[in-house]
């Protein structure tokens, strides 16, 4: 896995600017500590997307998938692939022990770590699309709940659905946080027409929300 | 085949055989049953079906038949319309009614959220949660306790005190490992068979995971730490996904043959996981009927664990940092005065670099809640470190908190041979497995002579043993006195190291520093000291490990005793000095401040130090610190510096600051406080980094912080406010989820300590959420919460 320099810089704030030396030096580092933490594990399957009136959900028990923007993500689509994946906990346990030595650090490897689990779900996407075009089907973009109207109540839904306590130990607290932190669910849907290739993009997501990893205009 | 009842049952295994049942899942897939939902519904919505499973198990050949009730917990069966008592108490029944009499085993699952640190269940919680499932197991007869597929060793240990504190149930434990050989949560099978073998289970062991082929090395590390008879639970080979249907790689004869190797290999209770059937069982009782459980011998190892680590004591000396301990260290009494445990986190941390194994807690003074304290600490140290604990306490009943909530095999410190010491303390060592330091001490004080110190000794060693405590978990300090007062015992002690290692055979500790109270240069005696005891057998010495003097001892012994094998370590720790940016020429001329824009932490101590010469402290925080980290904070805003510079800065100001707060106690002035604020990550929240970085920033700026932490209790930061009595409380969250513990704490606030003001930040928050919510102030970053702290004190100084 590839974890790209650039979106590291990019959730540090730095935008497509180059950082100083001390903390270009300090991104590599990150980046190799996060490589050596890390245990990527993700699970993934297909379902059936079922319109009940005006309901969404797909076969499996619990799983509707609320809101205008999910409706929209899979207007054309008859399946999609729901995936769920993690680095694990040791990356978190490592970002508390650095952030009690040198804080600076432990910010620029939590946003390595961030730029891990992207990666990580990048490939995971791929790897849906490569699948989907052998059975002559396009894939949309990932679409996690938290993004536009899709309630992060789905969360712990999806994990039940895929087993993922079990499987790749992720799991969901009662405030519907995912731990382990670094960790990703989303929906692809696969549809017999090429997909809109506009990403799912930050200016569409919860309007005034002070979110510090917002993709800016630089 | 006669069945067994549960008296055979406890005769039998480990000498015998004993078979568990296959999966369940798998046969309630094959039964046409959706998956995804909750199967413990299937007991009453479908409980033919159930029945039928078990009674095609128990006509296989299985001695025990396990209930269909893996995730029967009050989490997982929230939405359900049956309750924990509703599903167990009908489960149990159909395993009992459709076995033909064989037993039955509760079978518990993990809870399906992690325990802190990890996640946010407290421990207390998940005990509770596994309480209810099996009062409600044993209510309804169920025989023995199965809890399989356990990845958080904490969870396990949770999950095992409810199940013996609340049952008289034999209890079988297996965890699921993976295929680095860890399990989620990254323990090891020679861990967890060191921290469960000693909590009073009936078999540990391995379940799911993997095939049986791929167990074969978790069986033969378990086999090597443990005594304890061994259960397997393998997957039919490893699972392949064919047209979304999970199947499973190997054959009943297959999973058999291997299954005979794991028997061979020290596994004497078997039975199948995922992707098994009664087909599996039968082979798997067919393939061992000629062969009888290997008689497994553990090597007999000193080990203390973390949940992730073992370290063996033996062989190579153990350093036991001694730094967390109040004693004669001002600034740690005010930090547990003040409810901080900062402090004792870094010491943790520097001790643990600078090559401690094992770290001793003491939080022992008079003005706390020693217990609370304790409980406190050794979460902190939890949440970072893997570093095995030695928990150091006088009082029975702090030791009892510590040993609930430690995530490994700790170290009581102490048991002694006063009567009233073996009778508290050796009966918590042994409920809870752990280690014991015994002082040679007892009703008559310390012994003088060598000779007398074996005695008690030998005391507290036939009372462990007598209580069941095994010996290797016993350790003897023989106590050193002071060679200033009692110079001729110095030796006395030396010499009962060698002795009572030659008598009993049993590991020895020792606390080194004692040695040279009274007399000045106390480094070099405690290093000469230590090279004594070392030589005379010391295992595991007590001491400060940053002290220079005592690793050049330790490092030079282990060249000189053989331990360090062609002087490897020792060459390689005197090749790469660290090259740090130590005062170099043109460093020295750099301006405190530039040394501050550049974030040079490093350099910035002697810096300080040199102006101290010509200036006074609060003069250099004024003229100095303030304008840098003004500065830099402008740049900031400009976009010209970003976060992980501008923390860099923040960071080298409080390196600096630390120097200067010294130089002011010194002189015995006050502590620089421009006032008090409580920070806190609300309830549910685990986010903590941001609030990690606006602390820097307080403190930076000369305001006195207390950190309660991460997902706190409205209730504690209330408490805590009024106790302390504090006016303004910064609130982080970043879930739209945890906002509402956010608001919640604000009210309670109010309601309770209406002069106290509150300050509130985090991703998901506005200035129109924040108003709506009822914070006092919206702080949309760190420098913003400076303003709003430093106007808020200037306000309230008018």
């Amino acid at each position: 896995m590839k974890i790209d320099r650039q979106e590291v810089r990019r959730y540090l704030g730095f935008g497509k600017k180059t950082a100083d030396g001390k903390t270009e030096k300090a991104i590599d580092a990150c980046i190799t500590e996060v490589k050596r933490r890390m245990h990527p594990r993700e699970i993934h399957h297909t379902f059936n997307i079922i319109r009940d009136g005006g309901q969404l959900r797909v076969d499996a028990e619990n799983l509707n998938l609320e809101g205008e923007s999910i409706r929209i993500h899979l207007s054309k689509s008859r399946l999609c692939v729901i995936i769920a994946a993690t680095l694990g906990p040791e990356i978190d346990k490592t970002i508390r022990y650095i952030s009690r030595k040198n804080l600076s650090e432990a910010i620029i490897m939590d946003a390595a770590a961030t730029a891990a689990i992207e990666a990580f779900c990048d490939e995971i996407e791929s790897s849906v699309i490569s699948q989907a075009k052998e059975n002559a089907l396009f894939a949309t973009h990932r679409f996690s709940p938290g993004y536009g109207d899709l309630p992060l109540s789905v969360q712990p839904h999806i994990l039940r659905a895929l087993d993922a306590p079990r499987k790749i130990g992720l799991t969901t607290t009662e405030k519907l946080v995912m731990i382990p932190r670094k960790s990703v669910t989303a929906i692809i849907g696969l549809q017999e027409h090429t997909a809109s290739s506009a990403k799912p993009h930050c200016k569409t997501c919860m309007p005034g929300l002070q979110c510090p990893y917002r993709k800016g205009d630089d | 085949m006669i069945d067994l009842n549960i008296f055979e049952l406890k005769r039998k295994i480990g000498k015998e055989f004993i078979f568990f049942d296959g999966a369940m899942g798998t046969m309630l897939q094959k039964s046409g049953l959706p998956s995804g939902g909750l199967p413990e519904e299937y007991n009453f919505t479908h409980p033919e079906i159930i029945a039928e499973i078990h009674r095609q198990y128990s006509e296989a050949g299985a001695d025990i038949i396990t209930t269909n009730t893996f995730g029967a917990n009050e989490i997982k069966l929230e939405d359900s319309v049956y309750s924990v008592e509703d599903v167990i108490g009908q489960a149990v029944a159909l395993a009992k009614n459709s076995s033909g009499g064989k037993l039955v085993a509760l079978d518990i699952g993990p809870i399906g959220q992690l325990i802190e640190p990890i996640g946010d269940l407290s421990f207390e919680r998940a005990y509770q949660i596994f309480k209810r499932q099996v009062l409600a197991g044993a209510q309804a007869g169920a025989d023995v306790i199965l809890i399989e597929t356990v990845s958080d060793l904490h969870e396990m240990k949770a999950a095992i005190f409810a199940a013996r504190e609340n049952s008289n149930l034999p209890v079988f434990a297996t965890m699921t490992f993976q295929d680095d050989g860890r399990t989620l949560t990254g323990t090891d099978p020679e861990t967890m068979a060191h921290v469960i073998g000693r909590l009073g289970v009936a078999a540990l062991g391995v379940n799911c995971s993997l095939g049986p082929s791929e167990l074969l090395p978790i069986v033969a590390s378990m086999s090597k730490a443990t005594d304890v008879p061994i259960m397997v639970q393998p997957n039919a080979g490893l699972p392949r996904i064919i047209d979304g249907m999970t199947s499973f790689g190997i054959s009943a004869q297959d999973f058999a043959e291997k299954t005979a190797s794991l028997a061979k290999a020290g596994a004497s209770v078997l039975g199948g996981c995922c992707g098994s059937t009664p087909e599996f069982i039968i082979k798997v009782i067919e393939m061992t009927a000629d062969l009888s459980p290997v008689s497994i011998e553990a090597i007999k190892s000193t080990v203390v664990c973390s949940s992730t680590k073992t370290v063996h004591i033996g062989g190579d000396p153990v350093l036991i940092g001694e730094r967390i301990n109040p004693t004669g260290k001002k600034f740690l009494k005010e930090a547990l005065k003040r409810g901080s445990f900062d402090q004792i986190v870094t010491e943790a941390i520097l001790q643990r670099e600078a090559g401690a194994s094992i770290l001793d807690v003491n939080v022992g003074i008079r003005e706390i809640d020693e217990e609370l304290a304790m409980v406190k600490a050794i979460r902190e140290i939890q949440d970072v470190l893997d570093t095995p604990i030695q928990i150091d306490s006088t009082k029975p009943a702090v030791l009892e908190a510590a040993l609930r909530i430690i995530n490994g095999k700790p170290i009581i410190n102490s048991v002694s041979g006063e009567e009233k010491s073996l009778d508290s303390i050796l009966p918590l060592a042994k409920k809870y497995g752990a280690c014991i330091l015994g002082l040679t001490l007892d009703e008559n004080g310390i012994p003088k002579t060598a000779e007398e110190r074996l005695k008690v000794a030998g005391k507290i060693i036939r009372r462990a043993l007598d209580e069941g405590i095994p010996k290797e978990d016993i350790l003897i300090d023989c106590l050193v006195l002071t060679a200033s007062a009692q110079q001729k015992e110095v030796s006395e002690t030396i010499k009962a190291i060698t002795l009572i290692k030659n008598e009993y055979g049993v590991k020895t500790i020792l606390g080194i520093s004692n040695v040279s109270f009274g007399l000045p240069e106390r480094n070099l005696l405690n290093g000469t000291f230590l090279a004594m005891a070392l030589t005379a057998g010391l295992d595991a010495p007590i001491v400060d490990p940053l002290c220079r003097n005592i690793q050049n001892v330790v490092k030079t012994f282990r060249v000189l005793a053989g331990k360090d094998e062609n002087a490897a370590d020792y060459l390689n720790s005197f090749s790469d000095q660290p090259k740090t940016d130590a005062v170099s020429p043109q460093a020295s001329k750099k301006t405190l401040g530039e040394i501050i824009v550049d974030g040079q932490k490093g350099i910035v101590k002697d810096a300080t130090l040199e102006m101290l010469k010509t200036m006074d402290a609060m003069e250099i925080v004024n003229e100095h610190l303030i304008p840098a980290l003004d500065f830099v904070g402008e740049q900031y805003e400009k976009r010209k510096l970003f976060l992980p510079q501008l923390i860099r800065s923040a960071e080298t100001v409080k390196s600096s600051f630390e120097i200067l707060h010294e130089h002011i106690s010194r002189d015995g002035k006050p502590r620089l406080n421009k006032g008090g604020i409580i920070l806190a990550t609300v309830n549910g929240d685990v986010h903590d980094i941001g609030k990690n970085i606006v602390k820097t920033l307080l403190q930076n700026y000369g305001f006195e912080i207390l950190d309660l932490g991460k997902n706190v209790s409205p209730q504690t930061i209330v408490d805590e406010a009024l106790k302390n009595d504090i006016k303004l409380v910064g609130l982080s969250a970043l879930m739209t989820t945890t906002v509402d513990a956010m608001a919640e704490t604000i009210k309670l606030l109010h309601l309770n300590h209406p002069s106290c003001r509150t300050f509130v930040g985090g991703a998901v928050l506005s200035p129109e959420l924040a108003k709506q919510i009822e914070a006092d102030y919206y702080g949309k970053d760190a420098r913003a919460a400076v303003s709003i702290a430093q106007s808020f004190f200037k306000q309230a100084l008018t």
